[in-house]
């Protein structure tokens, strides 16, 4: 099909958000120029002053007698408004359209100009809502991709940082940003995301793990192989350490891979306060995973077959907490585990207003009343508050999320063989974890690096000064953070 | 298909497993509240007519939670202990035999005392204590003790009687132990090794009940033992001697008396003992050196006595009794050839080729070594308090 506005408006006439408005410029008034624009995604004032005031109003376009000449003034810069691009098809001339662009359409030349004049409503940059610090900055990402785009360049003022963009969906068109630092990043890592973006076959994006799952590398593994963030910092320090970006037009959150453990155990906060103050959080959230994680397997496993391996007065009071109970100890703590996971999905679903309603409801009846009633142990009550809190720790939530899951696995292994069934889970887990590679980076990179390992980021945060190197098994191209 | 009709019965299986709670299958699970967990367990010889039959007396701890019909002011964790009590031909049968009466399953893993009856402890002790030893539920760090003049039964019973748990008596005596430096624990582990060394006499603790002024459990130095039979006890000072000997005294009192007559208390603040094979023209002697220091905790008098003749008199005074103290004992089991403070052990450590050439006539050599004893002490701290009330007023 030509480019011109009667193809246009055929594609696309029916519509009641587009359209179309002819207006005749040059020395008789003779040449048409179609304007066509999507009502709301355009700035309607910049249109009217800077792009159809000068053509019929200024100087130049007034002597111009064909269409050939308006074109040519146009590319010279005779319109208020920084150069559009020229079209010469109609499809990018559509997809330019839905961009919030404005079209210039010249029939007879089959030519048109898009100029961005976008002016859709935008959300403000708000302060984060589930990354939140206290010492560091406020800002966010937000749903338009421009914006976070020139959160992250003010924030990288280098040459090198390069952002790419893609569309992704088939459908939706969605644009999507690939952002890495040249000098830094690895080119096989970059090659290798830029062309699994490129592969995939989606009519769309609609969240940010429609992409996830094109780009991990362990599709049944519950572990989150990539680090959604929505703070700007850091998306751009992890730029900076030498990992891949990507920013998605219409999401707040970047996705950062290829993710490791470690980076996933990182909260913005450890690097606002003093080392030694976040390097004791750092120690205690490593320490509470695992807490989180083998706590009610454990207490499965030492009230039901190992009795001695807790001391005697523990024991005791841990038996007089159970007589009573109907149940098995490993249904109470099963049910208690489920109870919980449905407070917290509750949780979230609710209207902000009900959500008081729920942790009365919650407190009352998980806590109190099934103990009091002997339906559940106190100390299995005890234990899985425990170990929920413990799970709230931990700085990422598809990660926390992960454990959840696993720590069923566990319990449930520990209930079959005890401490022996927690410790084939647990193994199973670790080599689960060891199984997992995204990019050539080992999901328990630096643990199981064989040189050189490097621990001042892991379960302890040295100062800034001691942190020489970026991580190694990201292959970068600049080693040295510290020259 | 099939795969996952595979998934799915492992998943029903998996839960059925667990939530049946078949003790054949799930290896041997039992709930907790199921349990009788025994904490302290006596072993007497049953006086019946049957000669060898062995009693078995097992107690356990309960806390009872305090219920809210009856609490009050004064009812709050109210401990109560179960006794069970038991006979049979040999120590597992009579453990056995308790199971037939009790409702809960009862789990030795937690048995932290083994009380000795005297009777027994004369019969071959080693018999008795060889089911512990060789039991996977029982610990070898559990400690046992030598019930004096008495059953264990009769402890376990005067301790319920008061609505008291033996377990926690004797936990809490054991606290003590350091201050009197009369007794120790010992673990069955250790005992075993030194029922084994045919060289070494065995010492076990013991504890005994007494009656004035009122019923009381008391650590009352060690049994004795000659080969594997029960020989005697020694208390108080010979229990000291002998703790001095084997390096073991934390604290304690010396009263001496000063050049006026005065009562003096020393408190022993640490010490340390070494003992020294020496040989000397193909002899063998031995050499204990005794190193400790005190505080000077009363003066039951009015003169001064911070002078330093004064300390160096009060300082020789306690030396003595230390060396009378560990005199005593070493003659005493020099008297009846017991090698109680493991000298062999020494000599064979430290001069191991000559061990090899007396090691099989050992109960010969000991009765006649030459033990000398070096006691060498200090008066360390005298806190500020320097003269007695009055001192200055004295007649003198």
């Amino acid at each position: 099909m030509d480019l011109n506005a009667k193809n246009l408006e055929r594609l696309l006439g029916k519509n009641l958000d587009i359209c179309f408005k002819n207006i005749y410029v040059g020395l008789d008034r003779t040449i048409k120029v179609t304007i066509v624009y999507i009502e709301g995604l355009t700035e309607k004032e910049h249109l009217s002053n800077f792009i159809i005031k000068p053509l019929l109003e200024g100087p130049d376009f007034r002597h111009a007698e064909k269409e050939k000449e308006v074109i040519t003034l146009i590319e010279s810069g005779s319109l208020y408004f920084p150069l559009g691009n020229k079209l010469k098809d109609i499809d990018s001339a559509v997809s330019s359209l839905f961009k919030g662009n404005v079209l210039l359409v010249f029939d007879e030349e089959s030519v048109s100009f898009s100029f961005e004049v976008q002016g859709f409503e935008k959300r403000a940059i708000t302060e984060p809502s589930s990354e939140n610090v206290i010492k560091g900055p406020k800002d966010t990402f937000v749903e338009d991709l421009m914006t976070n785009i020139s959160t992250v360049r003010r924030r990288i003022a280098s040459p090198d940082l390069i952002i790419e963009k893609t569309t992704v969906g088939q459908q939706t068109k969605t644009t999507v940003a690939l952002i890495y630092h040249k000098g830094i990043a690895n080119e096989d890592i970059v090659d290798d995301i830029r062309r699994r973006i490129d592969s995939i076959r989606i009519d769309g994006v609609f969240s940010t793990a429609y992409l996830e799952e094109y780009l991990i590398s362990k599709k049944y593994s519950p572990f989150p192989q990539i680090i959604f963030t929505e703070r700007p910092d850091k998306f751009s320090s992890n730029i900076i350490e030498g990992r891949v970006g990507i920013i998605i037009d219409g999401f707040p959150t970047a996705l950062i891979l290829p993710a490791t453990l470690v980076a996933l155990m990182q909260a913005p906060e450890d690097y606002s306060t003093n080392f030694l103050v976040s390097s004791q959080i750092r120690f205690l959230r490593y320490l509470l995973i695992i807490v989180t994680l083998f706590l009610p397997g454990f207490y499965i496993a030492v009230t039901s077959f190992h009795y001695e391996m807790l001391p005697t007065v523990l024991i005791l009071s841990v038996k007089i907490a159970k007589e009573g109970v109907p149940f098995p100890t490993f249904l109470e703590t099963i049910a208690l585990l489920i109870a919980f996971e449905i407070l917290v999905e509750a949780g979230i679903r609710l209207p902000k207003s009900i959500g008081q309603a729920l942790s009365i409801v919650g407190a009352v009846v998980v806590g109190q009343a099934a103990a009091q009633a002997k339906l559940s142990s106190p100390a299995v009550v005890v234990l899985i508050s425990v170990t929920a809190i413990s799970n709230f720790v931990l700085p990422n939530q598809d990660l926390s999320n992960a454990i959840r899951l696993w720590r069923l696995i566990i319990a449930i292994a520990s209930s079959i063989a005890g401490l022996f069934g927690m410790c084939i889970g647990g193994l199973f887990l670790l080599c689960h974890l060891c199984s997992i590679e995204n990019y050539g980076v080992p999901y328990l990179s630096p643990f199981v690096s064989s040189t050189n390992p490097q621990f001042q980021d892991t379960f302890i945060r040295s100062p800034v000064r001691l942190m020489k190197k970026r991580p190694i098994d990201l292959k970068t191209l600049n080693k040295k953070r510290i020259d | 298909m099939n795969y996952k009709v595979y998934k799915i019965l492992i998943v029903i299986l998996i839960f059925m497993l667990i939530t049946a709670g078949c003790s054949n299958i799930s290896f041997g699970k039992v709930e907790i509240d199921e349990l009788l967990i025994l904490n302290a367990v006596g072993v007497d010889r049953s006086n019946d007519n049957n000669e060898s039959a062995v009693a078995i007396s097992a107690a356990s701890k309960s806390i009872n939670a305090t219920s809210e019909e009856t609490s009050n002011a004064s009812a709050g964790q109210k401990t109560k202990s179960a006794l069970l009590v038991s006979t049979g031909e040999t120590v597992f049968e009579a453990i056995r035999k308790l199971s037939t009466f009790s409702e809960d399953r009862l789990f030795w893993g937690h048995v932290d005392y083994i009380l000795i009856g005297e009777d027994a402890a004369k019969d071959n002790l080693p018999q008795y204590l060889d089911f512990f030893m060789r039991d996977h539920e029982l610990r070898l760090n559990s400690k046992v003790l030598i019930v004096k003049d008495n059953t264990a039964k009769a402890v376990f019973q005067q301790t319920i009687e008061e609505e008291n748990f033996i377990g926690d008596i004797l936990e809490n005596l054991f606290k003590s132990k350091g201050r009197m430096s009369i007794s120790d624990e010992l673990l069955l582990v250790e005992i075993m090794g030194m029922f084994d060394n045919t060289c070494i006499s065995t010492y076990i603790p013991c504890i005994e009940l007494i009656n004035e002024p009122n019923n009381k459990i008391k650590l009352s130095g060690f049994a004795l033992f000659k080969d594997t039979d029960l020989f005697g006890y020694i208390t108080d000072g010979m229990a000291r001697g002998f703790n001095w000997v084997r390096g073991k005294v934390d604290s304690g009192v010396i009263a001496v008396k000063d050049r006026n007559g005065q009562k003096i208390s020393l408190e022993i603040i640490e010490s340390k003992t070494k003992i020294k094979p020496v040989i000397s023209d193909g002899r063998l002697d031995i050499k204990i050196k005794i190193l400790f220091s005190t505080n000077i905790t009363g003066v039951m008098g009015t003169k001064n006595i911070f002078e330093k003749d004064e300390l160096d008199f009060l300082k020789t005074q306690q030396e003595e009794a230390v060396k009378n103290e560990v005199k005593k004992i070493i003659e005493f089991a020099q008297k009846n050839n017991m090698d109680i403070f493991g000298i062999c052990n020494e000599v064979h450590h430290k001069k191991p080729v000559y061990w090899k050439s007396i090691k099989d006539n050992w109960s010969e050599i000991f009765p006649n070594l030459n033990i000398t004893v070096e006691v060498d002490s200090n008066i360390n701290r005298t806190y500020d308090i320097k003269q007695p009330v009055r001192s200055g007023y004295g007649v003198d």
